[in-house]
């Protein structure tokens, strides 16, 4: 039998929690107020709910992304490029291909995407395999480059001349997914993460090829005098992460924003980095860790929409949060072999 | 022209080498870019509020100094990784910059006090080029030529000959990211009174482009204020190419990156040949 196990992250979301509340505390004229919608008005309707269910999806697979490259030894930075990426080739998509059934177009759209995400991260991985060129700068340099250039896509070439916003032409009806729990944007894309979560867990601890790929993350030396080929461990699982990303974007597209927006990517790359941290880097810890963070995004969200609080309450709780995640005193110790 | 490079390469230099001396005592800083865009917020509200140089300076160098605290905080007192709680630093900066301005002003946009431009200019020449200069000569001389140089290169090199020593490592670490939070302090400074303005994100990679730059000048002073030089002038031919090549604004800004990407592919290439493989950096 399997003996219930605390998480080791948690003092440190406690202590999160309660750097909140004090900030809160501390510039709120209402606090109390401010915590309710801080905290249990996530719940209160449809579309609060919705919005944050929404966001868990999303940042369970970047999260996943992020962790599958852990696992083999990389580092994906590039987190955010890669969702802007693939929500920019799904919108490219959509406009070469405007004439296919919905029931066609939208995955189509989505390939797009994990195909943009892929290609990008696929880069970082090859240059690392080949010539040792640190994929943790690679990636957030070609992201970074990657989000100016889609930025002045999204407000020159490919913007809407209907439209006094910096966006571009909006999907048609039959390209986005329609939502289950009107009005939020939550909706059937909730399955990709029930499938793939299980589906990464599995390849990880249960094949010869997981095995390999997380021997490589541990000690690429010791890989390759073992006879591995260490090339291929550090670039596939680091386009895989690109795809995940990739794939997060064109779900952006086709199921919230229904258009390529400046910033659509609103952090998702970086907040998979801290749900992969919270989740302990192990794809089971995954969905608890994104229902975390998007809970809190949202709670920030609603409690700044609400209230007298005019500071980026969202992004202070998130620098505080990386500040403390990785503390390895803040970790509750597992006992081994008990 | 040469002064307008030198001019934009200032802050560059002076970041990047506060970024050498945590990197030669095996700390690889992510935090520059939060520490910059704090110092640079700092300065231009003490310049502000009081009109004076040295105060804003001062404060920059506060400022600066204050997030090398708290990654160290994170990073050797809670024992974190020094790259996520740096990660933590540049998201938190600039979320604090937003709300102290929104607190101070009213507003979350550019500020610009009245009587700051042109502070930082004395006799014509910005007094951060000479003052970037002549840190840069202090170090190289600091790191070859005193014992202290001698501690912090083995810090980076071999930690237990330092502990078999008798010297404790993590205190020289500690010591260096308080340093460079000093001279990311002065970048900020460097940055915003330059222009007698702030503008949010007005660190625009720098931080990065930094750290880049102490690869590319294989982690020595002069190597890296060339390297940093040469970014400033490609950034200026950017610049100048927006004028008569007729390239958008928008799509000058990822010039940086990709320059920065290109040269970062060259440099390892040129190592591979140099030395197989023997391992490169790596944070953790």
């Amino acid at each position: 039998m399997k003996k219930f196990r605390i998480p080791a992250a948690l003092p440190v979301l406690a202590l999160c929690l309660g750097v909140s509340a004090l900030i809160i505390f501390l510039f709120s004229s209402a606090p109390g107020e401010t915590l309710y919608y801080f905290f249990p008005a996530v719940l209160s309707n449809r579309l609060y709910t919705g919005e944050m269910l929404n966001t868990m999806v999303l940042l369970s697979l970047t999260g996943l992304g992020i962790v599958l490259s852990f696992r083999a030894g990389s580092f994906n930075l590039g987190g955010e490029g890669q969702v802007y990426t693939g929500a920019i080739c799904a919108v490219l998509a959509a406009r070469l291909l405007p004439d296919l059934p919905g029931a066609l177009g939208i995955p189509v759209l989505l390939a797009a995407g994990v195909l943009g995400g892929a290609l990008l991260a696929f880069i970082s991985g090859i240059l690392k395999a080949l010539w040792n060129v640190d994929d943790l700068i690679s990636t957030f340099l070609l992201s970074s480059g990657v989000s100016k250039v889609i930025d002045y896509l999204i407000s020159g070439p490919l913007s809407d001349p209907d439209s006094y916003l910096m966006t571009t032409v909006p999907l048609p009806e039959k390209y986005r997914l329609a939502s289950l729990m009107i009005p939020s944007p939550f909706n059937i894309s909730f399955i990709l993460p029930l499938l793939l979560l299980p589906l990464f867990h599995w390849f990880l601890n249960h094949t010869r090829q997981g095995y390999e790929l997380q021997i490589t993350g541990s000690s690429s030396s010791f890989a390759r005098h073992s006879g591995l080929n260490t090339g291929i461990y550090q670039t596939l699982p680091l386009t895989v992460s690109g795809a995940l990303h990739g794939l997060a974007g064109a779900l952006v597209l086709t199921g919230t924003y229904f258009a390529g927006i400046q910033g659509l990517t609103s952090g998702l790359g970086w907040n998979g980095i801290a749900v992969a941290l919270i989740a302990g880097n192990k794809v089971p810890g995954l969905l608890p860790a994104a229902l975390f963070f998007a809970w809190i995004t949202q709670g920030s969200r609603i409690a700044v929409l609400h209230s007298d609080l005019s500071l980026e309450l969202g992004a202070i709780i998130q620098g505080v949060l990386f500040l403390l995640i990785s503390s390895a005193v803040l970790r509750i110790k597992i006992r081994r072999g008990r | 022209m040469i002064l307008a490079i030198f001019g934009s390469a200032t802050p560059l230099i002076l970041a990047a080498l506060g970024g050498l001396l945590t990197e030669r005592a095996g700390i690889l800083n992510i935090a520059l870019e939060g520490m910059i865009l704090g110092s640079a917020f700092a300065a231009v509200i003490v310049g502000g509020m009081t009109g004076s140089l040295a105060l804003a300076v001062l404060a920059a160098i506060g400022a600066g100094v204050l997030a090398a605290l708290l990654f160290n905080l994170g990073t050797f007192t809670l024992k974190g990784n020094p790259f996520i709680t740096g990660l933590g630093i540049n998201v938190l900066v600039p979320a604090l910059t937003v709300s102290i301005s929104q607190s101070l002003y009213g507003n979350q946009g550019i500020i610009r006090p009245d009587g700051l431009s042109g502070i930082s200019r004395i006799g014509g020449m910005d007094i951060f080029i000479p003052l970037a200069l002549l840190l840069a000569v202090l170090l190289q001389i600091i790191f070859f030529r005193t014992r202290k140089g001698l501690i912090i290169r083995s810090c980076g090199e071999q930690e237990d000959l330092l502990r078999a020593r008798g010297i404790n490592p993590v205190s020289i670490k500690k010591e260096m990211v308080i340093y460079s939070g000093l001279f990311s302090g002065l970048a900020g400074a460097a940055l915003s009174l330059g222009l007698g303005v702030y503008v949010p994100g007005m660190s625009a990679g720098k931080g990065w482009i930094a750290l880049v730059a102490i690869y590319l000048g294989y982690r020595k002073v002069p190597g890296v204020v060339a390297a940093c030089l040469l970014f400033s002038l490609a950034e200026w031919g950017a610049n100048r190419a927006q004028g008569f090549l007729g390239v958008p604004p928008t799509l000058i800004l990822s010039f940086p990156y990709f320059m920065t990407m290109a040269a970062l592919w060259l440099f390892s290439v040129k190592k591979r040949k140099k030395v197989d493989c023997s391992g490169g950096f790596r944070v953790n």
